[in-house]
């Protein structure tokens, strides 16, 4: 019975699609206003993905099928495959998505655009759920263009506000910058392994037969596509001005769709990324790692400075993926990737939390108007408030942890075995994630309230906007406990066991034909990994590294101690802080010049998006120095010095053009067409139907006069039909219209 | 499950092309009898796709397996409808700005 929902695990993806494309078709007319086919599609869904995860759970074996898509001398397929990550997944984003349509309802209820919101929300869901279940790169990069898509149409949902049209249109070119390495990659990982298949692919790698350097570049494409899409350093300046879109959008990309993308390509591409790691100058993990933790404190910092609810809540996403690619980066993917699914939870809890808040306030997004929100709105405080200790992770180590605890404390023990170094970048962003999300809920919902404009009117509000909330705070409450058999679930589950086991891979270069060339051609053995032959030099990954499971254990209750006393420090200062008000700490900010700095700073998130501003005006003033160039240097030298050169020429070729050309061959030819010019000037008609009628019916004698004259003759005769015919026809036309003209 | 099993059966390639040729004629008549310029150039499009029709069918019952020219063609016919429309509808937006109208009995600039 659970068997046949794997087999068909295609329709998940399909039914929104369907639900997409009747709510299109049929705008407001569609049952429920437009919200009733895409929720009642999202629902089926769900179900099907809790039957395929139930049939994951019962120990089925994961499955892959799919079918030919083209055949160009070589086939590809599209192939879907279910395992027990995939099925997780997908459960996790169905419901997100299911709980997010549900929520709409209340939040979008005025909305003119109602049944549009619904199909984009149908249509973002589904491509999602086409990227974690497809297992082929054609697919999946396809899926991943279109969630970037539907990102774009719906952050820019509101695109009459100016703000909305920027917002969308800077997430869509910041994650296409990262596209260009994914598509390199892609292309990369073709000419390396002559398939998109990823069981294909990952059978090649872990054989070891792809040489490091191009293992590099796939590895670093990968994952420039993973930094636009999940918000990493460089490219994260998407994500914030991302909240210009409706709230559930919001908490839609960031739990479950657009971030998730790239940490679950990375995820799933772990063979590929896995076989860099210990190769000295080309080990990618190295640089996912250092991007990962560094982001994660740098977000972190920008959070404390930022006055607009859903900014901070922003922020402190990109910092938790930040966490994610740490996890990925020192080679922990099941930590990375179940932080991944404990944030999908608390992350939505808080962003609904908050557009509950903001509807409650009448659309009130600056923290600083409101405040003493905890009495009027109770299930909104109580559960944001969950979610709020998710995020930051609090827990006992050993004993209780909310969902965020367990996955954060996992990722920090394997960071702390891998370096120091990196394990304290992320337990200083464990210290200022507490201390960010207390300023949050104190100038929010503790405290008296401050514009009495938006208290006037606080309410909470209804049911459809509530249960969503309460159960998203019940994933947010327990999901952590089930770390342990889950890791033990997912590998059991896993799709792509390696053919070859690693350790059982020879160290040494395998002789490839081409490999060998290079070999004689340098004249002795082909070096390893040096070099310009290195590129062609497969070597086998290492296997992965295992650390002691006491070592491990040590590491996770010594990480989670300090991290904890981490979240505690950052409770304690944030309630000092900001417990009674924002007013002291704002005069003591005020009254204190290095304060008052960094102050400035973070709130200008540290001018990154004013640096890549000027660097884009900086490449306009190059090339138009360049067009200056090319103006007054190229264009006097070049240009008007042949021009030049020209004219004099022509002076003397001119001359013996009138005197002989003209005369003799010249003034006989225009006669000729003159007289026939006034003959076809008839047909002249202007009038452009008049053309595509003589067209199609010259067409047509082309094609009867075949039937009878073969060879160039038949085409002689169509042309000379059709212009008799123009000519008949058009002068007729001719006459009529000349005599409407001038009656 | 395959494509080939939801569709066991090849559709002759004769029924393509007649449906290629309706709509042929259908978009032939459009051109013809359309006043509009918008709706003459969408009739074009309609042409073009029949003859993109022509190309698949041909393609599909192609000698060899894998012959698969005629779909490229498509796909860059396609692509070259695509720019032909862009083209097309900027020469009439243009030509909107200056005469305002669309209707192409009221364009014939260039009567003899």
């Amino acid at each position: 019975m659970l068997e046949f929902f794997a087999q068909t695990a295609y329709v998940i993806p399909a039914l929104p699609v369907v639900a997409f494309a009747v709510v299109i078709c049929f705008g407001d007319r569609a049952p429920g206003r437009g919200a009733g086919l895409p929720i009642a599609a999202m629902t089926v869904s769900t179900m099907w993905a809790f039957g395929v995860l139930g049939y994951c759970l019962t120990g089925g074996e994961p499955l892959s099928y799919g079918f030919e898509w083209a055949n160009v001398g070589r086939s590809f397929f599209f192939t879907i495959t279910v395992d027990a990550a995939a099925a997780t997944m997908l459960a996790m984003v169905s419901i997100v998505a299911l709980l997010v349509m549900i929520y709409s309802t209340g939040y979008m209820h005025d909305d003119p655009l109602y049944a549009r919101f619904f199909a984009f929300l149908a249509l973002f869901s589904s491509s999602m759920l086409g990227l974690v279940l497809s297992s082929n790169l054609i697919l999946l990069f396809m899926c991943w263009e279109l969630v970037g898509l539907m990102s774009y149409l719906l952050i820019g949902f509101w695109f009459h506000k100016p703000e909305a049209a920027r917002a969308c249109k800077k997430a869509f070119l910041t994650t296409r910058l990262g596209d260009v390495g994914f598509n390199i990659a892609i292309i990369a990982l073709f000419v390396a392994t002559r398939s998109l298949d990823l069981r294909e692919i990952f059978t090649k790698v872990t054989a070891g037969e792809v040489a490091p350097p191009m293992l590099f570049l796939i590895s670093l494409g990968l994952f420039a596509g993973a930094v636009g899409k999940s918000a990493q350093f460089p490219l994260h300046v998407w994500l914030p001005d991302a909240m210009e879109g409706p709230t559930p959008v919001s908490a839609l990309i960031h739990a479950a769709t657009m971030v998730a993308a790239g940490v679950w390509l990375i995820y799933r591409m772990q063979p590929v990324i896995q076989a860099t790691a210990g190769m000295g100058p080309y080990d990618a993990m190295k640089w996912i790692a250092i991007i990962g933790g560094f982001t994660a404190l740098f977000a972190a910092t920008i959070a404390i400075a930022q006055d607009d609810i859903k900014r901070v809540l922003a922020y402190s996403t990109i910092s938790q993926l930040g966490y994610m690619m740490l996890g990925l980066g020192v080679g922990a993917f099941f930590a990375g990737f179940f932080h991944l699914l404990t944030h999908a939870f608390f992350k939505a809890l808080l962003f609904l939390g908050s557009g509950s808040v903001i509807i409650g306030c009448h659309h009130e997004q600056d923290m600083k108007k409101m405040g003493g929100l905890a009495k009027v709105m109770p299930i909104t405080f109580v559960t944001f408030t969950i979610g709020t200790l998710a995020l930051m992770g609090v827990g006992v180590p050993g004993w209780y942890g909310f969902s965020g605890f367990h996955s954060k404390e996992m990722i920090l023990a394997h960071a702390w075995l891998e370096s120091p170094v990196l394990a304290w970048m992320g337990l200083a962003g464990a210290f200022l994630t507490p201390f960010y999300m207390t300023r949050l809920i104190c100038l929010t919902f503790l405290g008296k309230t401050r514009d009495p404009h938006v208290a006037e009117h606080a309410h909470e509000t209804p049911a459809n906007m509530t249960v969503p909330l309460v159960i998203l705070a019940v994933f947010a409450l327990g999901a952590g406990w089930f770390a342990q058999p889950f890791e033990a679930w997912l590998e059991e589950g896993y799709a792509f066991q390696h053919e070859t086991d690693p350790a059982e891979v020879r160290r040494e270069p395998k002789q490839t034909p081409m490999a060998a060339g290079v070999a004689t051609l340098g004249g002795g053995e082909a070096p390893v990994g040096e070099g310009a032959d290195a590129w062609m030099v497969p070597v086998a990954p290492l296997p992965p590294k295992v650390h002691s499971h006491e070592a491990h254990h040590a590491a996770e209750m010594a990480v989670g101690w300090i991290a904890t006393g981490c979240v505690l420090a950052g409770v304690l200062l944030g309630l000092l802080l900001w417990g009674r008000g924002p007013d002291r700490t704002a005069a003591m900010v005020k009254r204190s010049r290095p304060l008052g700095l960094a102050r400035t700073v973070l709130a200008n998130k540290y001018y990154i998006d004013e640096l890549y501003l000027f660097l884009a005006k900086l490449a306009i003033e190059f090339m138009g120095m360049v067009a200056r160039f090319d103006l007054h240097v190229l264009d006097r030298v070049f240009v008007r010095g042949w021009a030049w050169l020209v004219l004099q020429i022509k002076t003397v070729v001119g001359w013996f053009d009138k005197q002989f050309i003209d005369r003799i061959l010249v003034h006989a030819g225009p006669f000729a067409i003159y007289v026939l010019g006034g003959v076809l000037q008839m047909a002249q008609t202007g009038s452009v139907h008049f053309y595509a009628l003589v067209t199609a019916m010259g067409a047509l004698v082309l094609i009867a006069s075949a039937l009878f004259v073969e060879g160039i003759l038949n085409i002689i005769l169509a042309l000379v039909v059709m212009v008799a015919l123009a000519g008949v026809v058009g002068a007729s036309l001719f006459r009529r219209q000349r005599k409407a003209v001038r009656p | 499950m395959s494509l080939n099993d939801i569709f066991p059966e090849t559709v002759p390639t004769g029924y393509y092309l007649v449906f290629a040729a309706l709509l042929f004629c259908i978009g032939l008549f459009g051109l013809v009898s359309r006043r509009n310029a918008i709706g003459m150039l969408l009739s074009i499009e309609l042409m073009m796709n029949a003859v993109n029709v022509n190309l698949a069918a041909f393609s599909r019952s192609g000698l060899e397996v894998g012959q698969i020219q005629g779909q490229l063609l498509v796909v860059f016919t396609v692509t070259v409808a695509v720019a032909e429309a862009a083209v097309g509808l900027a020469i009439i937006v243009a030509m909107f700005k200056l005469r305002k109208t669309v209707n192409a009995d009221e364009l014939n600039l260039l009567r003899g």
